[in-house]
């Protein structure tokens, strides 16, 4: 990390320079093969948390490197087997090693570890590999997934974390070591979709899983942050705009660096979005990305075995996950075909409703409905922006499935142009 | 004339999943994956194809019409990018007088639109509140019939929540941003 990370209020000189608020002043080749100055000029120009910061830096440091096909098991074993080597002490063998599908950013290898654990003896342990490609996604920490993981053990279902490589010593690329969790994303008899975004649980499985899923996020919502060190998480000032300002500015960012083309829908959203930051009433640990696809459950027990993705968390506004948990974009409509199913789960006020009662928090209508908006701009500055210019430097292992993923921004363009009309 | 591009295309759609698919490692579900997803683009591919051009003309129209309902409000907000839009619509008219642009043509006189219209959306945000808020509607109501048309080209997709209640292609092509954004000034 460097020392010298812009905060909060940096961003203004840059912002009196009317010129550099023209979309013309950042061309394609200021996107392909950015100079320090260009980083520096949005660094200043959205100032955000430290960690998102210094991912995004690197990011744009790394972005006119070569294209990236992947890593083969020969290479994961080496890069695994190298952290080992620094990490425990002992012979060790790696065996069964395979790739995992269904995420939409990080390669993803299991692997069976023969070693000498620590007061267990000899053993073997499945773990998972969890790597970034040359630019993902989304640019998140490794180290904030790490740390939330460490955090969570024994709070809710989290897999066992082992082992992280924040800045890609021992692998080329940032990179998380984690014990295998067992369970699935979706019932056996439904067709997976990309991302597990929109699927389907049915009647009873929804039902049956509802009390957990909902109960997780009021736990994780409820969790006393300040018992953990979090290095690499700010922490918000109650009180303030301050954490909705970072994420519109970690945002808008992107939407700086990554796009493809102009939206002059996107600049009228951003600028409501700044215009009405909404006030943080309490600090919660933010999961990010809670929604179907990224828990896993046994079918049998309808017991939720792991809460998983945790690479969007941050320090905020609890509303931001509520309003990305009912989002309409992942969600279905029930069999009535009328009712509205938020993370294929729960009618949206129902799961509200029941989420209050389990954590005593409030939810309150303003907030919610700032970060529907939010989302519906994050949603959009991810499937549209990021996805395009990772997939046109062909930055990941699996472009074909970033650029299946566009066609997700639309519906998400369309509540946000419907909702700012809306209040007109 | 007999279509060789869609029988091409059929073919390989053919190819991918009769013959490559089951030959692909059923332990590699990475490999799996993307080759639905090549398969899918390809059924896609085809189903759009022969609308490109239709889609790159329509984005024009829509940039034209929006630029020229703010035209006016332009003037009174920034001269730079009052410059940049008249001479972007004056492009955008004379090009869309000629009977076939080419794709690339179309493509850059949207560029040259869309930009000093988001340009203003910057520059009237933190100035007169009547005049963002008159730039924001103008945007927000013109942008309907954009928003539909990339909503209905990528329905095939199945992202879609309200695909029910979209538009065909033909009539998302055919409907025009000048009602919205005239719309907003009246």
């Amino acid at each position: 990390m460097t020392d010298d990370r812009p905060t909060g209020s940096e961003g203004a000189d840059v912002r009196g320079d009317a010129s550099a608020l023209f979309p013309w002043a950042v061309t394609e080749a200021d996107r392909n093969t950015p100079s320090p100055a260009f980083i520096e000029r949005m660094r200043a120009r959205f100032p955000t948390e430290r960690e998102a910061d210094h991912m995004l830096t690197r990011k744009m440091q790394r972005r006119a490197s070569p294209s990236f096909s992947g890593a083969s098991f020969d290479a994961m074993n080496g890069y695994i087997a190298a952290l080992l080597r620094d990490k425990i002490s002992g012979e060790f063998r790696l065996g069964d090693q395979r790739w995992f599908s269904g995420g939409a950013s990080k390669i993803q290898m299991g692997f069976t570890l023969h070693w000498n654990e620590p007061g267990v003896g000899p053993t073997a342990t499945r773990l998972v590999a969890r790597m970034e490609p040359a630019e993902s996604l989304n640019s998140t920490s490794r180290l904030r997934e790490f740390e939330l993981l460490e955090a969570f053990a024994g709070v809710i279902p989290v897999p066992r974390v082992y082992w992280v490589d924040p800045e890609g010593t021992w692998f080329p690329e940032p990179a998380l070591v984690y014990a295998f969790a067992e369970g699935t994303t979706k019932p056996r008899s439904v067709q997976g979709k990309v991302a597990g975004i929109g699927t389907n649980y049915g009647p009873e499985l929804r039902k049956r899983l509802a009390p957990e899923f909902i109960g997780y996020l009021a736990k994780i919502h409820r969790f006393d942050h300040q018992t953990c060190a979090f290095a690499s998480f700010d922490r918000p000032s109650v009180g303030t705009t301050q954490s909705a300002l970072w994420q519109l500015n970690r945002a808008r960012r992107i939407w700086e660096e990554d796009r493809g083309e102009e939206l002059p829908l996107m600049e009228v959203a951003a600028s409501w979005l700044e215009r009405n930051l909404p006030t943080l009433d309490q600090v919660s640990v933010v999961h990010g990305d809670y929604r179907s696809g990224n828990f896993l459950f046994d079918e049998s027990t309808a017991r939720i075995t792991a809460v998983l993705d945790w690479e969007r968390g941050y320090l905020g506004d609890r509303h931001r996950d509520l309003a990305w948990t009912t989002a309409r974009q992942y969600g279905h409509w029930s069999e009535d075909g009328k009712t509205f199913l938020a993370s294929g789960i729960a009618p949206v006020d129902e799961l509200l409703a029941r989420y209050q009662e389990l954590s005593g928090l409030g939810v309150d209508a303003e907030r919610l409905r700032y970060y529907t908006i939010f989302n519906c701009y994050q949603i959009v500055v991810t499937a549209l922006a990021s996805s395009y210019r990772v997939v046109r430097l062909g930055k990941t292992h699996q472009d074909v499935l970033i650029a299946w993923i566009e066609a997700a921004a639309f519906g998400a363009m369309e509540e946000l142009r419907r909702e700012l009309e809306g209040e007109r | 004339m007999a279509d060789y591009t869609d029988n091409a295309l059929l073919a390989s759609i053919k190819a991918l999943d009769a013959v490559v698919s089951p030959a692909v490692d059923p332990t590699d579900p990475l490999a799996g994956e993307q080759l639905r997803l090549v398969s899918g683009f390809l059924k896609f591919l085809r189903a759009r194809l022969f609308h490109v051009h239709d889609r790159n003309r329509f984005e024009l129209e829509h940039y034209l019409a929006l630029g020229e309902g703010l035209a006016a409000d332009a003037r009174l907000a920034s001269p730079e990018v009052s410059q940049r839009l008249d001479s972007a619509i004056e492009e955008a008219q004379a090009l869309l007088r000629r009977p076939r642009p080419a794709v690339d043509e179309l493509r850059s006189a949207t560029a040259a639109l869309s930009a000093p219209i988001s340009g203003l959306v910057r520059v009237v945000a933190d100035g007169d509140p009547v005049l963002r808020q008159r730039v924001e509607q103008a945007v927000l109501v013109g942008s309907k019939p954009w928003v539909d048309m990339q909503r209905v080209w990528f329905v095939l997709q199945g992202f879609e929540l309200h695909a029910d209640e979209l538009p065909s292609l033909d009539e998302a092509l055919r409907a025009s941003s000048r009602s919205g954004a005239d719309a907003t000034r009246d």
